[in-house]
């Protein structure tokens, strides 16, 4: 499973530009396989995620390439890309991102109603998910009452409503205590191994070292 | 304090539809108060008070026209109206059968329409009676230097762009026209019958068959010279179209309504703009996970139609509300169904538009910002 080429990044370049331009990504090469489990480090400001942000096509790199499942993303339109995301990429943020005054399952719905799920259908699926993640009992309170390993679940459950091929998590455990910390690695590290999602994530956590299939360093934008 | 604001602004809207409706209903009251299916007025007539006059014998011209049914005239003259306390006002006769069918202000009973008939009586409309000095039915004033008597009150017939107008019979109104003879007729004694040459404003024509009333206004206007005859509709459309078009009034209402909805826009838009920036990281994950623009200005369309309908429906119940007291002073404040959906579709279009505006930061919002802590 880990021989097919999920995402291969080639001579990647990235410059901010501003009064002072800041080189982010030089020169950077990264073959990522299916089911892979692969974890980004380097200290702040070294290039992570914008690095993320360019595999997961928000980000059009200054030069480069970026092909995924053998299609090439950096030539994409805005709205040919957004459709690529929706259906081929699920994001975990470090601030989890839901939508406050809304229930952990109004979340995770949202994520199946944007894309045409509606209805009994996506309801089952939300539970699924939810339970999945031991999320039963929080699943009707609003996100904003949740706690942040609650949270981060509930956007891990989120990410996963498209059934993408890959989940992008930019340092999903740093805003988390160790042991919230350590349930959400686990469940990372779980879809990659069971579901085969590929799972690329930026941080500088010892404990996704651990459980890692590979770990590269990036440092001043060069890995 | 955000939905005040959006009541506030639909009411304004709603208030200036009605008003404008009420207005250019108002103006066009007498002609709607006849039950005449074709109008015939002087050729250079310009609206309803604004004609010149024909000869009474005109009306018997017209009777003999095939598809006739029934002609009866009505005239308008200048009333110098004195007050049992001496107080003065200026305002309009209007001469017409209180035994005819076609002409009835404010749909009096038989009866009543019947104490037209006695010389020099005359019915007003109920919001006129202070202008006049008048409190009750019974008193009199004189109009030039004849006698009048109130002999009844009507509701809802005073056009607010016009004088008081004077309901009394031909004779009467007649008699009151300085030109006729009731210069010559002595104090007292009954105004004599119209004569052949004497002058009226218009004739009202019923049809034989009311379904061919232009055809019949067509064959009138060829029979008869020198005039010009009109169907019902066209006749309300001339008279309306003048003050609304040819006045500045239609024009001030228009402006003042555009004015409620630039309110409108503006805070509806103040309030989506705050409340989609208080959410900006939410909706920028939802772009950046890669929902398309349509879907977003899908979610803020259904938040602002539902701003509308909410401002919606206390800023009719208030312009409802205020009808009566502005009825009061005879100004109509008239809700048709068709102006209500005018203003939702208003209000609607307003809150959406505003929503769309507020949203394009967003859907302009550069979808990488989500990794940015
Ligand atoms: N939108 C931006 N405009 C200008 N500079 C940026 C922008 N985003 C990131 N940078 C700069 O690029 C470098 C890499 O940032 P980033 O990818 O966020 O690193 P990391 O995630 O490892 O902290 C930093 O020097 C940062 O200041
Ligand atoms: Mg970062």
């Amino acid at each position: 499973m880990l021989d097919k080429l999920a995402i291969a990044a080639h001579d990647l370049r990235m410059t901010y530009d501003g009064a002072r331009p800041v080189h982010a990504l030089k020169d950077v090469m990264l073959d990522i396989r299916q089911g892979e489990m692969l974890l980004v480090m380097g200290p702040s400001g070294s290039g992570k995620s914008t690095l993320l942000s360019i595999i997961g096509g928000l980000l059009t790199p200054t030069g480069g390439s970026v092909s995924v499942s053998g299609t090439e993303i950096t030539h994409l339109g805005r709205k040919a890309l957004g459709r690529f995301r929706l259906q081929n990429f699920g994001y975990v943020f470090q601030t989890f991102n839901l939508f406050s005054s809304m229930t952990g399952a109004e979340n995770v719905e949202l994520a199946f109603d944007i894309r045409g799920v509606r209805g009994r259908k996506a309801r089952t699926a939300v539970r699924d998910l939810l339970s999945q993640f031991g999320l039963n009992e929080q699943a009707d309170r609003l996100a904003r009452d949740l706690s942040g390993g609650e949270k981060q679940r509930v956007a891990i459950a989120r990410a996963l409503a498209g059934n993408p091929c890959a989940i992008l998590a930019d340092e999903p455990t740093s805003q988390l205590d160790a042991e919230n910390g350590a349930i959400v690695t686990d469940i990372l590290s779980e879809l990659a191994r069971k579901r085969g999602t590929t799972v690329v994530i930026a941080a500088h956590d010892d404990r996704i070292q651990k459980v890692a299939d590979r770990v590269v360093r990036l440092d001043d934008g060069r890995l | 304090m955000a939905l005040s604001g959006i009541v506030f602004a639909v009411t304004l809207l709603t208030v200036q539809v009605a008003l404008f409706s009420g207005f250019s209903n108002s103006t066009t009251l007498p002609i709607a108060e006849s039950s005449a299916d074709v109008w015939v007025a002087a050729p250079e007539m310009l609206y309803f008070e604004g004609t010149l006059p024909l000869e009474y014998g005109t009306v018997a011209k017209i009777r003999a026209v095939p598809g006739v049914a029934r002609a009866e005239a009505l005239s308008l003259g200048i009333a110098r109206w004195r007050s049992p306390h001496d107080e003065l006002a200026l305002g309009r006769i209007i001469g017409f059968d209180p035994g005819g069918k076609l002409f009835n202000p404010g749909n009096a009973a038989g009866a009543t329409l019947k104490l037209l008939r006695r010389p020099y009586a005359f019915a007003v409309d109920a919001t006129q009676l202070h202008i006049l000095d008048l409190q009750r039915v019974g008193q009199s004033g004189v109009i030039g230097t004849l006698p009048a008597h109130l002999a009844y009150v009507t509701r809802g017939t005073q056009p607010i762009v016009s004088a008081t107008f004077f309901y009394t019979s031909l004779e009467t109104a007649n008699a009151y026209t300085p030109s006729a003879l009731s210069f010559f007729s002595p104090p007292g004694s009954a105004p004599p019958p119209l004569e052949s040459t004497d002058p009226i404003m218009y004739v009202m024509v019923q049809a034989k068959n009311p379904a061919a009333s232009a055809q019949l206004a067509a064959a009138i206007q060829h029979s008869i010279p020198h005039v010009r005859a009109m169907t019902r509709a066209e006749m309300l459309a001339t008279t309306r179209d003048y003050w609304v078009k040819r006045t500045g009034i239609g024009f001030i209402l228009s402006l003042i309504a555009l004015m409620g909805a630039i309110v409108g826009v503006a805070v509806v838009g103040q309030i989506l703009y705050t409340s989609i920036n208080e959410h900006f990281h939410e909706y920028g994950t939802l772009k950046a996970i890669g929902v398309n623009d349509g879907y977003l200005y899908g979610v803020v369309a259904l938040q602002a139609s539902c701003m509308a309908v909410i401002g919606y429906v206390p800023s009719l119940a208030f312009t409802f509300a205020i009808r009566g007291i502005a009825a009061e002073r005879g100004v109509d404040i008239l809700i048709t169904p068709g102006g209500a959906l005018l203003v939702l579709a208003a209000a609607l279009l307003i809150c959406i538009s505003a929503g769309m505006v507020a949203m394009q930061r967003v859907v302009r919002a550069d979808p990488a910002l989500v990794f940015r802590a």
